[in-house]
């Protein structure tokens, strides 16, 4: 069958690190394929990707560093991240209307 | 993980970052290293002079004592009696040495008398003594002072705590002490010592002592009663040798040192070898011994100023520290010759002269005014000796 390619963009995520921006919410076993995380601002910005799971934060990455004018590809050398339903992918920066966050998934993989 | 664009500013690594010992001499690919990125360890950078007890031009062995009192041993090093020691030491140059570090020649102190319960006010010590004037690169008494490290290969049957101390004479005996341990009996251990820079302290620019490097053997209550002074302080004689063994307390014991290097910085740099002939030359401006050398020696030819005294010059191999000392074995171990006679002459007198030229007088009757003399040393145990020691 056809896979089901989704994404998500957030453009200015949050700068609280008590409230992210929620990036994908799943509703089945889905398949990410890319996170790319750029800097946008004028100076050099830390950001946190995280995924909430029954209640737990697992991070993907904390506080990593983005220089100005860089992005970083979180999804690397063909690995992917597994999510499942209920499973919310989620990113904040320690500066506000900084990062742009791009998310590229395949929905319902296993159906 | 790839960053993409502009990526984060290198952190260069520090030593912190590398476990010891990780990246083996094999890893590094020939010639990788260039000058430009290595800091070559200076030369002459050892503040001891004969940190590898090479040169003992006294002798070869030395009984110390409080009736001997202190005295230069090996060349630079001095035994110290401090007040009246029942002790006695015999203190030679050994060949025991520490197996692959390229010393030949250690300093033994052998107990040869024991003194089991010290006096509070008794204690003996090894010690060299640092000229000044080459000591004021360390700017010692400014915020520019440089810290120091201090190692040394050391061994005795006695384990324990054992103390070393700093001392600056002319900043009214500032001090710092600090404790090293001796954990496996009769076994050569390298101990390294970090010496926090003296921002407060004094070293005059001159050919005096501007600092005492003293190694305690053995240290009454007057001088343990106190607390160990781990920081440059005032002169204290309970903080100089807190926790001391008494290395005399038994015949049996024995302690050696060798590789004594004391240089600028805060890590201990390989020990700095140097030719024979330069070591033998920095020791040679503070104490010079003319010897018997197995057939016998000369001195320098001498003029007859009148018919009882006769002039000379010595020129040393280096500038001496100031004007020496001269002392001799026995008047009896000379000969001298003269107008077609011989004789031993009755005294050897140092006259005036500094630096390189030491002016003598070879005092004997019977001389004949404006001729010329020759003295030789004329006995197995003839000794000239030049002192200028600090």
């Amino acid at each position: 069958m056809a896979q089901d390619f989704e994404r998500s963009y957030a453009s200015s995520i949050s700068n609280a690190s008590g409230s992210p921006t929620t990036l994908v919410t799943s509703n089945s076993d889905d398949a990410i394929v890319s996170i790319r995380c750029v800097n946008k601002h004028t100076t050099a910005v830390n950001v946190t990707v995280l995924i909430s799971s029954g209640g737990t934060d697992y991070f993907v990455i904390k506080d990593a560093p983005l220089p100005l004018g860089g992005s970083l590809e979180l999804i690397d050398s063909g690995s992917k991240i597994v999510i499942q339903s209920a499973d919310v992918v989620k990113a904040y920066a320690d500066t506000a209307s900084a990062v742009d966050v791009l998310v590229s998934y395949v929905d319902a993989i296993s159906t | 993980m790839s960053y993409i664009g502009n990526k984060p500013t290198a952190v260069p690594l520090t030593s912190a970052d590398l476990e010891d010992n990780i990246i083996s001499t094999a890893k590094i690919q020939d010639n990788a290293v260039t000058a430009a990125k290595y800091v070559e360890a200076p030369s002459f950078r050892n503040l001891i002079i004969n940190g590898d007890m090479s040169i003992a031009q006294r002798g070869t062995s030395f009984t110390c004592s409080n009736s001997t009192g202190s005295k230069y041993t090996l060349d630079r090093f001095q035994y110290i009696d401090v007040d009246t020691p029942d002790s006695v030491y015999t203190i030679t140059p050994s060949t025991d040495v520490p197996t692959g570090q390229g010393f030949a020649k250690s300093l033994k102190v052998d107990v040869a008398t024991a003194d089991a319960s010290l006096d509070a006010n008794d204690g003996t010590q090894i010690q060299q003594s640092i000229e000044a004037q080459n000591l004021q690169h360390l700017k010692i008494g400014t915020s520019s002072a440089e810290s120091l490290t201090l190692s040394f290969w050391v061994k005795s049957n006695k384990t324990g705590t054992y103390v070393v101390r700093l001392l600056q004479p002319d900043s009214s005996s500032r001090m710092v002490s600090f404790a090293y341990t001796i954990s496996s009996a009769s076994t050569w251990e390298k101990k390294t010592i970090s010496i926090p820079a003296d921002t407060s302290g004094n070293i005059n620019n001159d050919n005096g002592s501007g600092l005492n490097i003293t190694w305690w053997l053995s240290a009454g209550s007057s001088y343990t009663s106190g607390s160990l002074a781990s920081t440059w302080q005032a002169y204290s004689n309970g903080d100089s040798a807190v926790g001391q063994v008494n290395l005399a307390d038994n015949t049996a014991n024995e302690w050696y040192i060798t590789g004594v290097q004391l240089e600028v910085g805060t890590s201990a740099s390989d020990f700095e070898f140097l030719p024979y002939d330069v070591n033998y030359q920095r020791c040679a401006r503070y104490f010079y011994r003319q010897d018997y050398n197995t057939n016998g020696s000369s001195l320098p030819v001498t003029h007859n100023y009148g018919t009882g005294n006769s002039y000379g010059v010595i020129f040393t191999p280096v500038m001496m520290r100031a004007r020496p000392t001269l002392a001799y074995s026995s008047a009896s171990h000379f000969l001298m010759l003269y107008g077609g006679s011989q004789g031993a002459p009755n005294q050897l007198v140092r006259e005036g002269g500094n630096g390189f030229a030491q002016e003598f007088r070879v005092d004997r009757t019977g001389l004949t005014a404006g001729q010329s003399a020759w003295t030789r040393l004329d006995n197995a145990s003839a000794t000239f000796d030049l002192d200028s020691e600090l």
